[in-house]
């Protein structure tokens, strides 16, 4: 269940995979975009009090958004543009790939 | 040997302004952005969304970047985007990451211009999976063409909650509703600056229009709100307020949280930068006087980032900035830049004359200054407002103290979020203004950068 919902119909749009599923997102949106778009119910665990987390101010702040992009870990998902075939694995169950308005 | 005689840090209006007014009078200027684009936050994606055709959905205020961006781009600065300025020293070298490459860049003169950021707004549940700000649904709105789910409510107070929400309707998207936090008694104290708030009439009528759209649009509105805690096991399930001292409680699936934005002083306090606290705005702020001078010589500091003012101001100072570095390294190519200077200062004045008004008004709630004890406010290290307290009155007088003591702001995102609650949290309990206090004491690198990168930095200076 993601609290976002894309619309896809307007403009371009890639693929990339998140866990494994692929999710479509417009160019310009950032691999935290798509984990969320991707209906992922969280993205991370606090390593101190294990509580599920989701990216949250998506521009750099807050470092909830850490993931592991194209093999390289803890990158903050928020300030990495999309690309086509990105693989993005983050820790949380995956819901409906690609959640569409 | 200076590389260059003006490196801008942030490519939003302020940032964009002064490297167009530098350029203007010959300087070499380099701006060094973490974004992909040209921008900042406001003016985020904009030329993709021009391209795209999604402008118009945007509303007013988006839609005046696209010629400021376009300025910028034919202006001739070295533009570096993707970019992070990792590490600022006063005499004016930068140390900045791209894509996993560090290099140093020496200049004359650095222009801080890293805006804003929304105000860290602890309340209970606010770590949960489906809490988000008013600020990243603006984000997703400009980046990915995306709009909230079904159940998602906007919680908060202030212009930028009632501007998302008005481009939201705009576009034919809904929100479940809006729980409104700002402090009812706020209007009394606001009113007494109504000079100022006439002088902004634009900005007054601009917002009251926002404001009756929304209400033209049905959208549930619940206001005066005194308290808000969000619940729900692994993610938002519901949302519990408190109106006139009763509690209740809906179902919800997603928050955006939003109680007005703060300067993002990260990097200036990182550089040595002097701050102080604006009491009005409840932020830290750095030092300077109207042309942006820091307390350091070689740093200025223009837009948001120096004090909260807004996209206008942001761009008006930028290029005050810029014209001020030219007039101090190229005095004879700018010789009406007084006047120049002057008149845009009168303009920023201009612009500020509704500020207090609206600081007052949208002022947050003291529950956001002061959470209750068991509220996280340090959400790297899940340390509570009580455990701040509790290191306060057990002996730790100043934030790097509690800091020790505790871990917060240790963690990945390096104080960002705790900061301002940790300096009104010594504050409460010393009982003295969060000016004597000061924020934490910030050490570069102020983004993560890895050991190889590091190393081949070290390598490449030494072969020089």
């Amino acid at each position: 269940m993601s609290i976002f919902k894309a619309q896809l119909s307007s403009g371009e749009s890639i693929a990339v995979k998140v866990n494994g599923a692929e999710v479509r997102v417009p160019l310009g949106a950032s691999a935290a975009s798509a984990v969320l778009l991707s209906g992922i119910s969280f993205s991370r665990t606090s390593p101190v009090d294990h509580s599920p987390r989701a990216p949250y101010c998506m521009m750099g702040v807050c470092f909830e958004c850490l993931m592991t992009i194209n093999g390289v870990r803890e990158r903050q998902g928020c300030m990495v543009s999309a690309v086509s075939g990105m693989t993005i694995e983050c820790e949380g169950t995956s819901g409906d790939a690609n959640e569409r308005v | 040997m200076k590389e260059c005689d003006l490196l801008i840090v942030g490519c939003g209006p302020a940032g964009m302004s002064a490297a167009i007014a530098a350029r203007r009078h010959g300087l070499s200027v380099v701006v060094v952005d973490d974004q992909p684009a040209p921008g900042g936050q406001i003016y985020r994606n904009i030329e993709a969304n021009q391209i795209a055709g999604t402008l118009p959905t945007l509303g007013e205020d988006y839609q005046a970047g696209v010629s400021i961006v376009r300025e910028f781009r034919a202006s001739g600065a070295n533009y570096i985007q993707n970019s992070t300025a990792w590490q600022i020293n006063p005499n004016g070298d930068a140390y900045i990451s791209t894509l996993g490459t560090s290099r140093k860049i020496s200049a004359e003169y650095i222009l801080l211009a890293t805006g804003s950021m929304e105000r860290p707004a602890p309340v209970g549940g606010w770590t949960l999976p489906g809490v988000m700000t008013v600020g990243s649904a603006q984000i997703m709105q400009k980046t990915a063409n995306a709009f909230p789910g079904e159940n998602v409510w906007i919680v908060g107070c202030g212009p930028l909650a009632i501007y998302y929400a008005y481009t939201l309707i705009k576009q034919g998207h809904r929100i479940a509703g809006f729980i409104e936090t700002t402090v009812a008694k706020n209007k009394i104290g606001a009113a007494r600056y109504w000079q100022g708030a006439l002088l902004g009439h634009n900005y007054l009528l601009k917002g009251i229009g926002y404001l009756s759209r929304l209400k033209f649009s049905g959208m549930v509105h619940i206001a005066n709100v005194e308290s808000v805690e969000i619940l729900g096991t692994g993610k938002v399930e519901r949302i519990r307020w408190r109106r006139k001292g009763v509690w209740q409680e809906i179902a919800a699936d997603g928050v955006l949280l939003h109680e007005g934005v703060v300067p993002h002083t990260q990097l200036a306090i990182a550089t040595g930068c002097s701050h102080e606290w604006n009491s009005i705005q409840g932020c830290f702020q750095p030092k300077s006087d109207k042309l942006g001078q820091s307390s350091l010589d070689r740093i200025l500091v223009a837009g948001d980032c120096r004090a909260i003012g807004g996209a206008k101001v942001a761009a008006l100072q930028g290029s005050i900035a810029g014209i001020e570095v030219a007039r101090r390294l190229r005095a004879e190519s700018v010789p009406s830049g007084e006047k120049e200077i002057s008149a845009l200062m009168g303009s920023a004045d201009r612009e500020l004359a509704i500020r207090t008004f609206l600081d007052v008004l949208y002022g947050p709630r003291d529950e956001i200054r002061s959470p209750p004890d068991n509220c996280v406010i340090c959400r790297c290290e899940a340390v509570t407002a009580g455990a701040v307290r509790e290191a306060v009155r057990s002996g730790c007088q100043t934030v790097d103290g509690v800091k020790s003591q505790l871990r917060c702001g240790m963690g990945p995102c390096q104080g960002r979020m705790c900061g301002l609650s940790v300096a009104q949290l010594v504050s409460e309990v010393r009982q003295v203004s969060p000016d004597g206090i000061g924020p934490y004491r910030i050490r570069p690198p102020i983004k993560p950068v890895g050991f190889r990168e590091l190393a081949g930095l070290a390598a490449t200076q030494s072969g020089q």
